[in-house]
């Protein structure tokens, strides 16, 4: 069943808005643990990309449906950025033999 | 239509994008995996573990050949001093030390557990060298480490009788890395007994140093 437009909108709309909030609590969790400062920079393009995807959903509330290339932008645009997500997890994991030896001796400076 | 919001083509698209995205950042010397303790971190193997760990051979660099391409770079820039809290002073750490000494004309400040496992020729070429200074901690310094301007050497925990595995080194460590690492030498450091010259150590093949003298 192909969804309807309104719904792909309500679901472009509240993922958005999720996501956004999301990307914003791992970005600050970033920015203050050195553990998760790892994958700094795809979160915060993710972020960036997140805000956007809000922004062009608000856009598309605002024009309805005579201009739905921007529903699909919103789309696109979430879907970059839980790629980027998914890139600053792997860099996490790069990294995560090295955090964890440095744990072992060093809590204190994590 | 701009884009097509179904299919592989999508798929496609938006992978390509972020492709270009992280091209974009690469060429703007952003970093994609940023280091949590500073410009670069690596882990290193000890050269003594080689046999052992045949898989770490092939792609992990040994700590001394860390150290002496870290010190050749930081002398370049005009560093004048090592700083060791090491427990014994194996081979690995008297090479280092020679290089150090002999080589570049730095300092070397190095604390160390009594019962070096050091010979007493080497130990006493060392002491008769004005630039380094020996100091003999009561407590085996639990973790081993060798700082060398901004960028450290940090050893896996070892008991006495078993040499480390593997290190981490830290290039260029971050301001409060280096601060905490300082100060972990500087208390061990000051605490230490001074050993001002080969009188103060007994002559045995492994040196022993003597309490109290």
């Amino acid at each position: 069943m192909i969804p309807e437009t309104s719904e792909i909108m309500l679901i472009g709309i509240i993922g958005s808005i999720i996501a956004t909030t999301l990307s914003l609590t791992i970005l600050n969790i970033s920015m203050t643990h050195r553990l998760f400062r790892t994958g700094i920079t795809p979160v915060l393009m993710a972020t960036l990309l997140f805000s956007f995807s809000w922004i062009t959903s608000l856009v598309y509330i605002i024009t309805g449906t005579a201009v739905s290339w921007i529903l699909e932008l919103t789309i696109h645009l979430l879907f970059i950025g839980a790629i980027f997500i998914l890139l600053s997890i792997f860099t996490y994991l790069i990294k995560i033999d090295e955090i964890l030896f440095y744990m072992r001796g060093n809590k204190r400076t994590l | 239509m701009v884009f097509s919001t179904s299919g592989i083509g999508s798929l496609v698209i938006d992978v390509g994008i972020v492709i270009v995205i992280l091209v974009v950042l690469k060429m703007l010397k952003i970093p994609i995996v940023v280091d949590p303790f500073g410009e670069k971190s690596v882990h290193l193997r000890n050269v003594q573990s080689k046999d052992k760990d045949l898989f770490n051979k092939f792609w992990l660099k040994t700590g001394r050949e860390w150290k002496k391409e870290i010190i050749d770079k930081e002398v370049k820039k005009g560093l004048q001093e090592i700083k060791i809290v090491a427990g014994e002073i194996y081979e690995g750490t008297r090479e280092t030390i020679r290089y150090c000494l002999e080589e570049k004309r730095m300092k070397v400040f190095i604390v160390a557990e009594q019962g070096l496992k050091c010979p007493t020729e080497d130990l006493k070429e060392f002491i008769a060298n004005s630039n380094f200074k020996l100091r003999i901690s009561d407590k085996r310094p639990e973790h081993h480490k060798t700082i060398i301007g901004q960028n450290i050497l940090l050893e896996e925990y070892h008991t006495r009788h078993d040499p480390y595995k593997k290190a981490l080194g830290i290039e260029n460590a971050y301001a409060d890395v280096l601060e905490y690492h300082n100060d972990i030498f500087n208390s061990i450091f000051r605490d230490a007994q001074e050993i001002k010259s080969d009188l103060d150590l007994d002559e045995k093949t492994v040196c022993i140093y003597k309490p109290g003298k």
